[in-house]
């Protein structure tokens, strides 16, 4: 059954998330999709992105206590669920599949 | 102790900035990531670029920003995706969606139209910001309803300045001459005092209003234009201002322009200019405007000028008592002169009454049946909510979903509804007669009052028709409704009965629309068929008047017009005639004295009429008995027509018979003696019966006075073009109109067009209307039989039974509701009779074959839902339920 629909920053999102496992926070998944797709990211739009996956239960927001190590700054950690984690397979599954027997179709570097 | 260095900070402003539009569980954490980068990058490539990078993230976060606040604010999803939703839902259930829409246009549109005519006729008739305050004086004269005071009552009513903050008189002007658009036409010129438009509450647009002094003589003569008069003579207003034009008599100066759209104390009006100084000694009189006085209060004043200027036994028989109207109210004399010189007999504020009453009950029709369609689409998804509901939605998202859905067919069908509106209301108002358009100081338009109401209807409509539906539909006793997931939906006893109610009720109106309907259909065709009295088919008239101060005699110019029109291949024949049908009857009465007889016959109307030879043949009138007068005979051997004839010599012997007119006393005018008798023309059916016409083939000279007036009798009707072209070629400097004889007589009875029309529009539209009704209810009482069916069938009965089950209840209420519907109509069509021009409102044949359109109508509506009934597997049913 496919999955909820995905939008590209969405995809993104979830992407950066899932590579950065456990430790994903915003700075981290803002600079995470700033540094392999060479877009600028705005917090604004990343905070609204994250809240929205929330509500659609694809992603699990927490938010952390400030701490000494963390220069007394909360930091809002983020972690997929099972159901965002499958949307996200299936998401990238069709990706791929669109893009197979292009010939420009793209290899990760 | 070392001082530790301190770090470079993020920009204050725009973290502030940032802080305040960050929403507030996101801010801490947003601000701390934003914190922790800039440290970051400061530390690596100084203060300056990081400074810069800070400015861009909070520049790119504004919008994203915003829309997070609107999301969280509102705790649901985008109105956006909302909408969406509801499309896809809309989409689904195509047919109904666009039933919804149609309807809401119906309701929307038929209103609207009805609304802006019955605002221009009925209930606004002077739209002056301050016209509450504004008061006239009406009184019944021979010729209708007219608003003059006469010298006595306007002194008596001006001095009482306890009642009266001011009166103004204002009066018709000259119609000059003067260079329009498409040539020479007629400019009609109003005379007002000084400070009427002030006490109306406009003022000029460009320029300055009409002032104190501007009226006495030996002042420089100034006026006020109209803004479109303005506009199309010297293209823009503002020019307009100090340039001079030329009335009949008089240069003038243009030292204002009104606003545009403003009328008084008609439509027709395009120049304004002062009334004259009354000279010392002579009285004012006239149509007077009054400003009430600060606390004076319509109703008493009203009485204690009725019982000033009305004292008992007041001499003066001609002119009826004087009654106190507020401005916004007045009534115009609805017998207005048409541009022929015709009566019309149209009674529109009447008229629009009946039509906004029936639109009102128009538009309550199409919003039950919108609830109808509603309920039933509700009745199908009854199931989903169950499950949406089950899955935790709450019953107001339910209902907010179901409002999306429904705003989409509504908003589409107000937006045709607006576009159907303005339509109409343009083919309306260019379907009047003119006469009766150029009574109206208030267009027929859509202007702020009708997008109000029908704003008004669609929104009220919408809230009344989809929500109870849903919320009814939605109820919380989700395990009845569980109960009851097979394919029939329930409908309480309750709930059915008042359906039959709403739907017997809405057949009686649609039968009701229907009777009307026929009956104005036939009393305009029964007027446009009626005998004119002559041959009108190719018959055309022409009129020509010269402009004021011309040199050219106008003999000299009937002399070249007769005779070049004579010559040319686009006329048959032509001849000049004092008046043209179809025309005003009447004038002065006097006695009518036949020889032979001691005692008057009768009193007479100044009927002689007189013709050229060429007349009788040229109108194609027909000899009823003599012969037609010719050139050689005297003035005083005369036609007469068969209405004289009829009244004054019943034995038929009119022939050869002398007779006088005039006082008892001598000198009487005579004698004349009857030659023929001539078919009777028909001019108008509203006209007091004066006798009769009497021809009198005599040539007086034409005079300057009165146009020159011709019929012309032509090869076909294609040749007045040619006709037209040809006179204005005579008369270049000359105000000529052509028209054609069926034109002049559709002018007459425009009135019946306008109220067959209308009316016959709006009963095709009730017509499926109470179609889309019915299927409804046939369709929910299949859906809440279901079961009861499917027992029926499994029991054995047949497709004849069932048919009947389903049928069976709309029959009930449809001859209910053309029982009623036949009552309403009989006492409607009473109502309207003087509308309706001698056809008989009651006849066997009309309400016979109105109950067979509805019944078939009906049989069409209940036809697709019997045959889903007889469809109905009793076995799936019953295992199902």
């Amino acid at each position: 059954m496919p999955g909820p629909f995905l939008a590209e920053f969405e995809l993104y999102v979830m992407l950066a998330v899932a590579q950065l496992g456990d430790g994903a926070y915003g700075a981290l998944v803002r600079q995470e999709i700033e540094r392999r797709t060479g877009r600028p990211v705005a917090i604004g739009a990343l905070y609204t992105t994250l809240a929205r996956l929330d509500e659609k239960g694809l992603l699990t927001l927490r938010t952390s206590r400030p701490e000494p190590g963390q220069r007394g700054r909360a930091r809002r950690y983020c972690r997929l669920t099972p159901r965002g984690a499958e949307a996200m397979k299936h998401s990238a599954r069709m990706l791929t599949k669109m893009m197979d027997g292009l010939a420009w179709a793209p290899r990760a570097k | 102790m070392r001082d530790i260095p301190e770090s470079p900070r993020p920009p204050r402003v725009a973290r502030l900035f940032l802080s305040i539009l960050l929403h507030p569980i996101d801010r801490d954490p947003a601000l701390a990531d934003l914190d922790e980068e800039f440290e970051t990058r400061a530390a690596q490539d100084g203060a300056g670029p990081a400074a810069r990078w800070y400015g861009t993230q909070v520049r790119r976060s504004v919008w994203p920003a915003i829309e997070r606040r609107l999301m969280r604010l509102s705790g649901r999803p985008p109105i956006v995706t909302e909408l969406r939703r509801a499309w896809r839902a809309v989409h689904a259930r195509r047919a109904g969606a666009i039933m919804h829409a149609s309807l809401v246009a119906l309701a929307v549109g038929a209103s609207g139209i009805v609304f802006a005519a019955a605002d221009a006729f009925v209930f606004r008739r002077a739209p002056y910001p301050n016209v509450d305050r504004l008061v006239v004086f009406q009184r019944a004269s021979p010729v209708g309803v007219i608003d003059v005071l006469d010298s006595n009552e306007y002194r008596t009513l001006s001095q009482r300045t306890d009642l009266f903050a001011a009166m103004f008189l204002h009066s018709m002007g000259p119609t000059p001459l003067m260079p329009q658009a498409g040539g020479v036409d007629s400019v009609r010129v109003h005379d007002v005092d000084p400070g009427l438009f002030d006490a109306l509450g406009v003022q000029p647009r460009w320029g300055r209003p009409l002032r104190p002094g501007d009226e006495l003589p030996g002042r420089e003569p100034v006026v006020l234009l109209r803004e479109d008069f303005a506009r199309i003579r010297f293209g823009d207003p503002a020019a307009a201002i100090d340039q001079t034009i030329e009335l009949e008599k008089e240069r003038v100066r243009v030292v204002g322009v009104m606003p545009g759209g403003f009328r008084f104390p008609n439509a027709i009006e395009k120049i304004w200019r002062p009334l004259a100084a009354t000279p010392p000694g002579k009285d004012r009189m006239g149509p007077a405007v009054a400003v009430l006085a600060p606390d004076a209060d319509v109703t008493a004043v009203s009485t204690l000028v009725e019982g000033l200027v009305n004292p008992p036994g007041k001499p003066g028989a001609s002119l009826g008592p004087v009654h106190l109207v507020p401005m916004g109210k007045a009534q115009k004399d609805p017998r207005a002169f048409t541009n022929s010189g015709a009566f019309t007999s149209f009674d529109a504020p009447r008229l629009f009454m009946m039509l906004t009453a029936v639109a009102i009950c128009l538009a309550a029709i199409v919003w039950l049946n919108v609830a109808g369609l509603t309920l039933a689409s509700a009745l199908e998804r009854i199931r989903i909510y169950s499950l949406q509901s089950v899955l935790g939605a709450t019953r107001a998202m339910l209902v907010r979903a179901s409002v999306f859905e429904h705003a989409i067919p509504t908003a589409a069908g107000a937006l045709a509804g607006v576009g159907l509106a303005i339509w109409g209301t343009s083919a309306l108002a260019a379907a009047l007669p003119p006469a009766l358009g150029s009574l109206l100081a208030n267009p027929i338009d859509i202007d702020y009052r009708a997008a109000g109401v029908m704003a008004a209807i669609a929104i009220t409509g919408a809230i009344v028709t989809s929500l109870p539906a849903v919320w009814w539909a939605t109820r919380p006793a989700l395990a009845d409704r569980l109960r009851h997931t097979g394919p029939s939906a329930t409908m309480s006893r309750t709930q059915l009965a008042a359906r039959y109610v709403l739907m017997t009720g809405q057949i009686s109106l649609t039968v009701v629309l229907l009777v009307l309907a026929v009956l104005l259909v036939r009393a305009y065709v029964a007027r446009r068929d009626q005998d004119k009295g002559f041959d009108s088919t190719a018959l055309a008239t022409i009129e020509v008047r010269q402009p004021a101060g011309t040199s050219r005699k106008p003999a000299e110019l009937d002399r070249e017009i007769l005779s070049r029109l004579q010559a040319s291949s686009a006329i048959e024949s032509i001849a000049r005639t004092g008046r043209l049908p179809p025309g005003l009857r009447g004038g002065n009465a006097a006695d009518l004295w036949i020889e032979g007889r001691a005692t008057p016959a009768g009193q007479v109307a100044n009927t002689h009429f007189e013709v050229d030879p060429e007349y009788f043949q040229t109108m194609g009138i027909r000899l009823l008995a003599g012969r037609f007068t010719t050139v050689g005979d005297s003035p005083n051997q005369v036609v007469v027509d068969a209405a004289f004839a009829r009244r004054f010599f019943p034995n038929g012997d009119a022939v050869g018979a002398r007779y006088w007119t005039g006082r008892p006393e001598p000198p009487k005018t005579g004698p004349y003696e009857i030659v023929g008798v001539a078919s009777r023309l028909r001019l108008d059916t509203s006209q007091v019966p004066m006798g009769g016409d009497v021809y009198v083939v005599h040539r007086t000279l034409p005079t300057a006075a009165a146009p020159l007036s011709y019929v012309v009798r032509l090869p076909s009707t294609d040749r007045l073009a040619d006709v037209a072209a040809l006179a204005r070629s005579i008369a270049p400097d000359s105000l000529v109109r052509t028209r054609l004889m069926e034109d002049r007589y559709a002018e007459v009875y425009g009135d019946s067009r306008i109220a067959a029309g209308l009316t016959g529009g709006f009963a095709l539209i009730a017509l499926p209307v109470a179609m889309v009704g019915l299927y409804g209810v046939t369709a929910v009482i299949v859906a809440s039989r279901t079961r009861e069916i499917g027992i029926r069938l499994a029991l054995g009965a047949g497709k004849p039974e069932i048919r009947r089950l389903v049928i069976g209840p709309a029959m009930r209420f449809l001859a209910a509701g053309v029982i009623l519907g036949v009552v309403m109509a009989v006492l409607a069509s009473r109502s309207i009779e003087s509308q309706l021009h001698g056809v008989k409102p009651v006849g066997p044949a009309l309400y016979g074959a109105v109950a067979i359109a509805t019944g078939i109508t009906a049989f069409i509506a209940t036809w697709r839902p019997a045959q889903r009934a007889m469809r109905i597997d009793p076995i799936t049913t019953l295992k199902t339920e």
